[in-house]
């Protein structure tokens, strides 16, 4: 379908206002997947990554705008390659009245990272942010999946699921979008990794039934669309995972 | 040739690009790391503070602990002093009194009456010199306890001197001393009488004590802000050494007086405490052979 080869030391338009900016290290086979939502008046950054990547993911950031436009960090869950170079983004963008985006859960670890501005709590909220333009920015709670703190975010404009580590996967020959069956492989094994049962999977696949998913962003992983998204929704449902796999003990 | 061209500035555009992407990275990587090394200044800065301050009270516990222990050591050598003047020297005059109790009741013969008189003479010396002791022991518990509070009232020094040298006029007799008082005629004073009358009296005891054939002299000087005593004798004197430890706080041994006089050190540990209860100060010249100057100040304030 894409012609041409993706060029990773570039950032790339998912969609014409959704943006990756994140880092591909092939040798290492290291990647994470932040992204930007650009709307009229606001700029939200998902998940800027850690301190090794920061200079990277933040030279794709300047390449598509200025960081002082970003007014929104979300943070989806607390964890170093997710959002440990939070302080320094911070400082970068420099933006008094930035907010971070987060489950009230998080706002306490959050603040290990030395942060400085203020929290918008998603559940203090009604579990929504309306943008200026009227985009509104929907929120679940994802405790279980596998940070008890986390959450994801859904797009009603552009109908996309930033889903956190839900969807993700580990690959030895990672895209940016899914293409192939193999997608699927690795999922598999990063979930049975990462996610204590396939009930807890289950609820939160019922929970996403009420959304039209056209495409879903984990952070890391594929981005999926089109086909994808049904059949690895139904892929996961019927996933074992975590104690599952062991006979419903610890191992 | 045009494709050469073209391949060729297509790859200059690529290296620019590059460079571009390299040179932008290493801004933001430089950037980075100044912040994470303002965050560790911060943090040292706030680690060092903290460490000065840690440094600065546990200064201030440790020399509160050494002035305890030095004060703990003090209160503990004068305490052993006390007990042993409880064990030996409160007894001597007992002794001594015993003694002159069997020479009267062995020699004591109608006509020996001249005798008599002599022993009479000698029962009321030690009896004196016991009842000062006791009279100090008390002053010093009494002060130990914390009740050393200065009660000031208006007297006639001159007064109280006299009554002070009729206690002593035998004993002073004995050893052919004369005891003089030089004051401004009706002088009368503001202080505690009962301190002042203690400082006067270990002052004046000592005197007699370690002078033979010689004088006494107490003296009253009225100064701007204070009142000045002088108990000035024509005695032994004192020997340097002794003279520097005389007044620092702690019980000085006494030696023994002309006549055999025993001492405990308590009369001038007590002279230094009652006069700086009242804000006074206490002090002493003297020159072996040469006699002592004792001289002590009381504040006309009260």
């Amino acid at each position: 379908m894409r012609v041409k080869a993706l060029d990773y030391e570039n950032p790339i338009a998912v969609l014409r206002d959704i943006y990756w900016v994140g880092f591909y290290d092939q040798e290492a086979d290291l990647h994470c997947n932040p992204y930007l939502i650009i709307d009229d008046e606001e700029v939200l950054l998902f998940d800027p990554g850690s301190i090794p990547h920061f200079s990277v993911v933040m030279r794709k950031v300047i390449d598509v705008i200025n960081p002082e436009e970003i007014t929104h960090v979300v943070l989806s869950h607390q964890d170093p390659d997710v959002c440990g170079n939070i302080a320094v983004v911070e400082d970068l963008i420099g933006r008094d009245d930035l907010k971070l985006v987060n489950h009230s859960s998080l706002t306490r670890l959050v603040q290990h990272y030395g942060v400085k501005s203020p929290f918008y709590e998603v559940d203090k909220n009604g579990g929504k942010l309306e943008l200026k333009s009227g985009r509104v920015l929907e929120f679940l709670h994802t405790p279980f999946l596998h940070s008890p703190f986390g959450i994801v975010t859904y797009d009603h404009e552009s109908k996309s699921l930033f889903s956190s580590d839900i969807f993700g996967g580990l690959s030895d020959h990672w895209s940016l979008f899914a293409s192939e069956d193999a997608a699927f492989e690795s999922m598999s094994r990063w979930h049975q990794l990462i996610i204590p049962s396939n009930r807890v999977l289950k609820d939160f696949l019922q929970k996403l039934e009420r959304f039209d998913i056209q495409r879903i962003l984990p952070q890391h992983g594929s981005i999926l669309e089109g086909s994808f998204v049904p059949r690895a929704i139904e892929h996961l449902r019927n996933l074992p995972c975590g104690i599952d796999l062991t006979g419903g003990t610890l191992p | 040739m045009k494709e050469s061209i073209l391949t060729t500035g297509g790859r200059h555009v690529s290296e620019v690009r590059d460079i571009n992407r390299s040179l932008a990275e290493k801004a933001l990587n430089m950037r980075c790391q100044a912040y994470l090394s303002q965050v560790k200044a911060n943090l040292l800065t706030a680690t060092i503070y903290g460490i000065n301050n840690s440094k600065k009270s546990l200064q201030r516990e440790l020399d509160q602990k050494t002035r305890l222990e030095r004060e703990l050591k003090v209160a503990n050598a004068t305490k052993d002093r006390l007990l042993s003047i409880l064990a030996h020297d409160l007894r001597s005059p007992f002794t001594n009194l015993i003694g002159i109790a069997e020479g009267l009741s062995k020699n004591l013969q109608p006509p020996n009456l001249e005798s008599l008189g002599e022993h009479i003479g000698m029962v009321h010396s030690v009896a004196l010199s016991g009842v000062e002791l006791v009279d100090n022991l008390l002053t010093w518990i009494w002060g130990l306890s914390g009740q050393i509070k200065p009660q000031p009232v208006r007297f006639e020094a001159n007064k109280l001197v006299q009554e002070l040298f009729m206690l002593f006029e035998s004993h002073a007799k004995n050893k052919s001393i004369s005891l003089k008082c030089e004051m401004p005629a009706g002088s009368e004073i503001q202080a505690d009488r009962h301190m002042t009358q203690t400082i006067l009296r270990n002052l004046i005891s000592n005197g007699i004590k370690y002078t033979a054939n010689g004088e006494v002299l107490v003296k009253l000087e009225e100064r701007n802000r204070e009142w000045v005593f002088w108990v000035i004798d024509t005695g032994v004197g004192i020997a340097p050494e002794v003279l520097d430890r005389l007044f620092k706080n702690q019980l000085v041994e006494s030696a023994t007086g002309t006549a055999k006089e025993y001492g405990t050190g308590l009369g001038l540990f007590l002279a230094k405490e009652l006069c700086e209860s009242q804000s006074g100060k206490i002090w002493v010249t003297s020159k072996p052979g040469q006699g002592s100057q004792f001289a002590f100040s009381l504040p006309k304030v009260y």
